[in-house]
């Protein structure tokens, strides 16, 4: 009888929570909109993959791109990516850009820092460019969050043909990478200082991570990673481990061959979970100690409960928009905000 | 209780034209063929992804290197009209090439074969800026799907060669 009670207060609360809000439209045109960064003064800012950094202010699309903005390698999955603000944005102005940089023999992921007037981006500076290159313009990661202590962590992509170098450390494929806003490297970085990896690695065996969030009361960094067929993962990351892309793996190629005869092995971490068949995870975000996470290919935004650091439970929270979801934010007035992945792409104000 | 029917037997392979019955064991021929190239390419690739992770330490005892040979064989489904679709015309070009070239039948079925299935994954690297097959990655890998292809034309010609 109690086991009835649960599944039916389960299901009254998931109808409840799917059909207690409304979508607003803020903004329509944008091209495959990738991230939204909310400013100080209520005005928003979009990236659009092609390499446009668009500005809603008052409610409203601003006409022509901001100026300045780096150019971006533009194809296949590459672009411009993630828009964050430094922590002491009110007063240096200076905001973080992800974004494929190259051509399509030698391209990768870059991260440069600029100040913003209001309508252009000043003094650019290329604090992170991700080495070696690659040659497919596939899987780059791109996704940003500050650290407690003011350092910057970028997901980074193995490059799709590249796979088996996320688990090496002499590169930057498949990682998370903790950097200075500067450019430097912390002193505390795991693998300072050892003569075979690159000291900018913060954990390693990463397939497309498209989701970071630090949470704001525990710090712990959760990140979400695409996988191929199957074996998206929501990982809680510490720094130097190893995440096991693609020895141990819970999906299977596009062709539907394996990729590893293995899930688990030793000295690699377990997701805390893994959507198989895949949800195709792209943004996330924090969301009153939860997570909300985007995704494409399910169209959806599921809420994550989080509780000490292990996931409690999902559910699918906003399934009706009919839309890839690339990205989920909070904003500053507490409602949620998704960007669609389209040509036409919106930003829509899920209003509780 | 049994009846037996009025309407005399027919061996229908008999009654066949002969242009059916050789179109008929042609098609028999492709389709081994076809089999031969689509098995091995899917082993060879097998054989790559695993050295892929042996390459990074990952151990891979020979009993589960035979299981996941075997497993990946589920791809065949998708394989097969692939490798069909890319060894077709590149057998008819091989008949009307070899009485016309020096060289011989199988050396033209063979080249036919491995050039089909190289320049049907490269072309399909050039659409989607990927390998749709993990194992032909590295160029080692891509050649070897080119020695699956010549095996199915090798096995097309011998089997074709007295019909």
């Amino acid at each position: 009888m109690r086991n009835y009670i649960v599944v039916i207060a389960l299901v009254l609360s998931a109808v409840a929570a799917q059909a207690n809000y409304r979508a607003e439209t803020i903004a329509e045109g944008l091209n495959f909109p990738w991230s939204i960064a909310f400013l100080p003064d209520g005005s928003m800012l979009v990236t659009e993959r092609n390499g446009g950094l668009r500005v809603i202010r008052g409610g409203t699309l601003e006409a022509d791109p901001v100026a300045g903005a780096p150019e971006a390698y533009v194809a296949g999955q590459g672009g411009l990516f993630d828009v964050v603000l430094d922590p002491d944005f009110e007063s240096n102005r200076t905001l973080y850009l992800s974004f494929a940089h190259g051509n399509g023999q030698a391209n990768a992921t870059r991260v440069i820092s600029a100040v913003f007037d209001g309508d252009s981006l000043n003094d650019l500076k290329v604090i992170f460019t991700a080495t070696p290159t690659k040659d497919t313009p596939h899987h780059y990661g791109g996704r940003m969050a500050f650290l407690p202590d003011g350092t910057l962590l970028l997901t980074t992509g193995e490059g799709f043909n590249y796979r088996e170098q996320a688990q090496l450390l002499d590169n930057h494929f498949g990682k998370i990478i903790r950097i200075n806003t500067d450019g430097s490297v912390p002193e505390d970085n795991p693998f300072v200082g050892r003569p075979d990896a690159l000291p900018e690695i913060w954990s390693y065996g990463h397939r497309n991570p498209q989701g970071i969030v630090v949470m704001p009361d525990s710090g712990d960094v959760f990140v979400h990673e695409h996988g191929p067929r199957g074996g998206d993962e929501l990982n809680l990351i510490n720094p130097g481990k190893n995440y096991g892309w693609p020895a141990i793996t819970y999906g299977i190629d596009y062709s539907g061959a394996r990729i590893s005869p293995y899930t688990e092995l030793p000295g690699m971490e377990q997701p805390l979970i893994h959507w198989t068949p895949s949800i195709a995870p792209a943004g996330m975000t924090e969301f009153e100690g939860d997570l909300l996470v985007a995704a494409l290919a399910e169209k959806t935004v599921r809420l994550i409960s989080i509780e000490a650091g292990e996931v409690a439970g999902q559910q699918v929270l906003i399934e009706d928009l009919g839309e890839r979801i690339r990205d989920v934010r909070r904003g500053p007035d507490g409602q949620i905000y998704l960007l669609t992945d389209s040509a036409r792409g919106e930003l829509i104000r899920i209003v509780r | 209780m049994a009846t037996q029917s009025n309407v005399p037997r027919r061996d229908w392979k008999l009654d066949m034209p002969v242009p059916v019955k050789r179109f008929l064991y042609y098609a028999a021929m492709f389709a081994g063929a076809v089999v031969v190239a689509g098995v091995l390419a899917s082993v060879f690739s097998t054989q790559f992804v695993i050295a892929g992770l042996q390459s990074i330490d990952v151990e891979i005892p020979l009993t589960t290197r035979l299981s996941m040979t075997l497993d990946d064989f589920g791809i065949l489904g998708t394989m097969i009209p692939a490798v069909a679709a890319c060894l077709l015309p590149a057998f008819l070009i091989a008949g009307l090439l070899w009485p016309r070239v020096p060289g011989g039948r199988t050396l033209w079925y063979v080249l036919a074969g491995g050039a089909a299935l190289v320049a049907e994954l490269l072309i399909m690297q050039a659409t989607f800026d990927l390998m749709p097959i993990a194992g032909a990655r590295s160029t080692f890998g891509l050649l070897m799907q080119g020695v699956a292809g010549a095996s199915g034309g090798w096995a097309f010609a011998r089997g074709t060669q007295d019909a």
